[in-house]
């Protein structure tokens, strides 16, 4: 949440790791990996570019 | 703090105002900030050499303290607080922060001025700390770091429109190139104008809070920079399906060469310069007890510590380059599936890695976990993996019991392979108290775990410098106060009681009752007394065995190694030195371990926990190897 992750905010998928998990997400400028099982927390919407 | 003495000589009056941290009762300035800022360069900046690092009381939180001239009469005690994004305490680091900032530390006064750093290529969320921390009242200045990042990248901000809106000064700075130091320096003289102080809004709800700060920035100019490019392009390489575990993989074999490789030269170095000084010593005082106990007990035991400091050093350069270069990040989320699996996270793979060079640095490098549980657990097991210590013992062990015979070619015979099993011991023990901790006490824990990935940046050299210089003092210290005193305890148990006015032989000494009190304990492994003087002397640290046995069996050290290894094969069989190479691969012998853990964790708990559980497993696996084998 402090890190940007606030509800309403735009993520976008940047890289996965290696080994499928985590997943790196941009988020408000910068950049962090979270694991699956903490995106699941997590309700996304698709938005257009 | 500002480096004793020098320090007590000008302020002599005053060293009574609050002895521990303050001692020359200057104002106090606080330096806080979200992670990655540039707070400790910024640090470095202003108290160059003298500062001191020491935990918060009670808490793993480090504590970084010194002494930055203001002009040319006044001084400030400068403290760098940990990197936090609000100053709601939910986490140990926030709380430390929170607590110094109200004024709540024991030992510490409320600060009289903060800094207060931002980075500047990440205006509007780094804002959102702005709020909370001016509307404390105390004196702040604010600082937009990475300035120079900012201009690249095609940023800009306006400082002075957003001083107003602040009610405080703003300065843009590069903590790197130094720009912005003098405007600290002025702020900390009363000499930088100060916009009239308004009223913040007191926003409780995160989103609310970045949109104030997203408001914030944009009506200060600030135009957000163009995103690093560069750090998107190179991750596409380090987190590659392919390149990215392939490029893990050469900086991991990388980091092991040089400290297998190329601290070994410098630790010879070391060695044979601790033992021609401890000749020479010798050679300038009267034949005495005290004369063996200043070379043998002091200078040799410390020495065969001190020896390890090139090591630690060269692989603590190693992390600082990677961390700071911002691949430490990267190495985490790459390890971290792995890592998950033995119930670790991948922040863990760098403590663990480093364990194979020495558990102490290890342990001191899981600073970079936030998470507390994650952080314990890793340095619970960090000391089962296959520290250099063991190295001089298993390779006197594996020479005088373990036949040399080709197995896989001729390169790898029996006794490769038996320094390679114990190497993979290590690692599974690693690995399963892992997932039993995992399972048992840090069971109901389940925090999300995180990376944030900072951009990629050059390593700085002094950067770099001064955290060796940080972990060379803490080791040092080690090495000058539990290390000494075990040591010296141990040569006098050795040499104690006198017959006849002279040392006694070592059977007769209190070292060598001792052996033999814990004889019956040992003997289900195949051990004898002398076997247990070893041991005892082995938990000062696990090498010195090896010194230990030698004068057991009355062997000087500047005879060959043969001389031991025949001695030892009269006092042991292959299934006892194998129970005693397993003994050594579990127990926690090593007095400066315990004292980092201690340190680390700031309880004994934790280090008892850990020396009882490991010195349990040593002794049920090297009773059962020995049954086995026998
Ligand atoms: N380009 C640039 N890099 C900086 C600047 N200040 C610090 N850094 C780098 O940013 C990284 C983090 O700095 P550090 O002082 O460790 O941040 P802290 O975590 O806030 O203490 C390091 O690699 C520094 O070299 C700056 O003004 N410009």
């Amino acid at each position: 949440m402090q890190m940007g992750m606030i509800p309403g905010c735009i993520v976008e998928a940047a890289h996965v790791a290696p080994a499928g998990d985590p997943t790196v997400y941009r988020v408000d400028g910068t950049e962090i990996a979270l694991r699956r099982e903490t995106t699941l927390n997590i309700t996304v919407l698709d938005v257009p570019r | 703090m500002c480096p004793g003495k020098s320090m007590e000589s000008c302020h002599p009056s005053s060293a009574t105002v609050s002895p521990i941290i303050n001692p020359a009762g200057h104002k106090l300035v606080a330096l806080i900030g979200p992670p990655n800022t540039g707070k400790s360069t910024f640090f470095n900046r202003l108290t160059g050499l003298r500062q001191k690092v020491a935990n918060y009381p009670g808490v793993t939180v480090e504590r970084h303290i010194g002494t930055a001239r203001v002009d040319l009469t006044r001084e400030v005690t400068l403290i760098d607080l940990p990197g936090v994004y609000s100053l709601e305490p939910r986490s140990e680091d926030e709380q430390v922060t929170h607590d110094v900032l109200h004024g709540k530390m024991p030992d510490l006064e409320k600060p009289d001025a903060i800094l207060l750093i931002l980075d500047s290529t990440s205006l509007a969320r780094h804002l959102m700390l702005a709020a909370p921390v001016l509307s404390l009242g105390i004196p702040t200045l604010v600082i937009l770091n990475m300035s120079d990042d900012l201009e690249r990248r095609g940023g800009a901000v306006d400082a002075e429109a957003l001083a107003l809106k602040l009610g405080a000064p703003v300065v843009l700075a590069s903590a790197v190139h130094g720009s912005g130091v003098e405007a600290v320096r002025q702020f900390l003289a009363k000499t930088i104008p100060q916009p009239e102080r308004i009223e913040l809004p007191v926003l409780n709800n995160m989103p609310s809070c970045r949109r104030w700060s997203g408001e914030l920035a944009a009506g200060s100019g600030f135009n957000q920079p163009a995103p690093p490019e560069w750090t998107y392009r190179l991750d596409r390489i380090v987190l590659h399906p392919v390149w990215g575990p392939l490029s893990f993989l050469l900086v991991v074999l990388a980091v092991f060469q040089s400290i297998f490789t190329f601290a070994k030269p410098l630790m010879e170095m070391v060695q044979v310069s601790i033992q021609t000084s401890g000749q020479w010593i010798a050679t300038l005082m009267p034949e005495s007890w005290y004369r063996d106990l200043l070379v043998e007990g002091v200078w040799g035991g410390v020495g065969s510590v001190i020896v390890f400091l090139p090591q630690i050093l060269i692989l603590f350069a190693f992390i600082a380059a990677l961390e700071d270069s911002g691949y430490l990040a990267r190495a985490a989320v790459i390890a971290d599936r792995t890592m998950a699996k033995v119930g670790l996270q991948g922040k863990s793979f760098i403590p663990l890695l480093s364990g194979y060079a020495c558990a102490i640095p290890a342990i001191l490098s899981t600073r970079t976990i936030e998470n507390k549980r994650d952080r314990i657990a890793t340095i619970l097991v960090t000391p089962l993996m296959t520290c250099s210590a063991r190295l001089p013992v298993y390779t006197m062990l594996i020479a005088a019991f373990i036949p040399d015979r080709p197995l896989l070619g001729p390169l790898f015979g029996t006794r490769a392979a038996m320094m390679l099993g114990l190497y993979v011991l290590g690692f599974v023990a690693a690995a399963t108290t892992a997932r039993l901790l995992k399972s048992t006490i840090f069971k109901s824990e389940k925090t999300p775990f995180l990376i944030e990935l900072p951009p990629y940046r050059a390593p700085r050299l002094s950067s770099i410098l001064y955290r060796l210089l940080d972990r060379a003092k803490v080791f040092l210290k080690r090495a000058s106060t539990t290390i000494l005193f075990t040591m010296v305890l141990l040569w006098t148990l050795a040499h104690l009681p006198l017959q006849n006015g002279v040392a006694p032989a070592m059977e007769q000494s209190y070292a060598g009752q001792l052996g033999k009190l814990i004889e019956p304990a040992i003997a289900p492994m195949g051990f004898n007394w002398k076997t247990g003087v070893g041991l005892i002397s082995s938990l000062a640290a696990r090498e010195v065995i090896v010194g230990t046995l030698g004068t057991i069996y009355g062997i000087q050290g500047d005879q060959d190694d043969l001389g031991l290894q025949r001695a030892l094969q009269q006092d042991l069989n292959m299934a006892s030195a194998v129970a005693l190479l397993i003994f050594f691969a579990f127990a926690l012998q090593c007095i400066s371990t315990i004292a980092v853990v201690r340190r680390e964790t700031a309880s004994w708990k934790w280090p008892i926990l850990q020396f009882l559980y490991m010195g349990v497993l040593a002794y049920v696996c090297s009773w059962l190897a020995y049954i086995a084998l026998r």
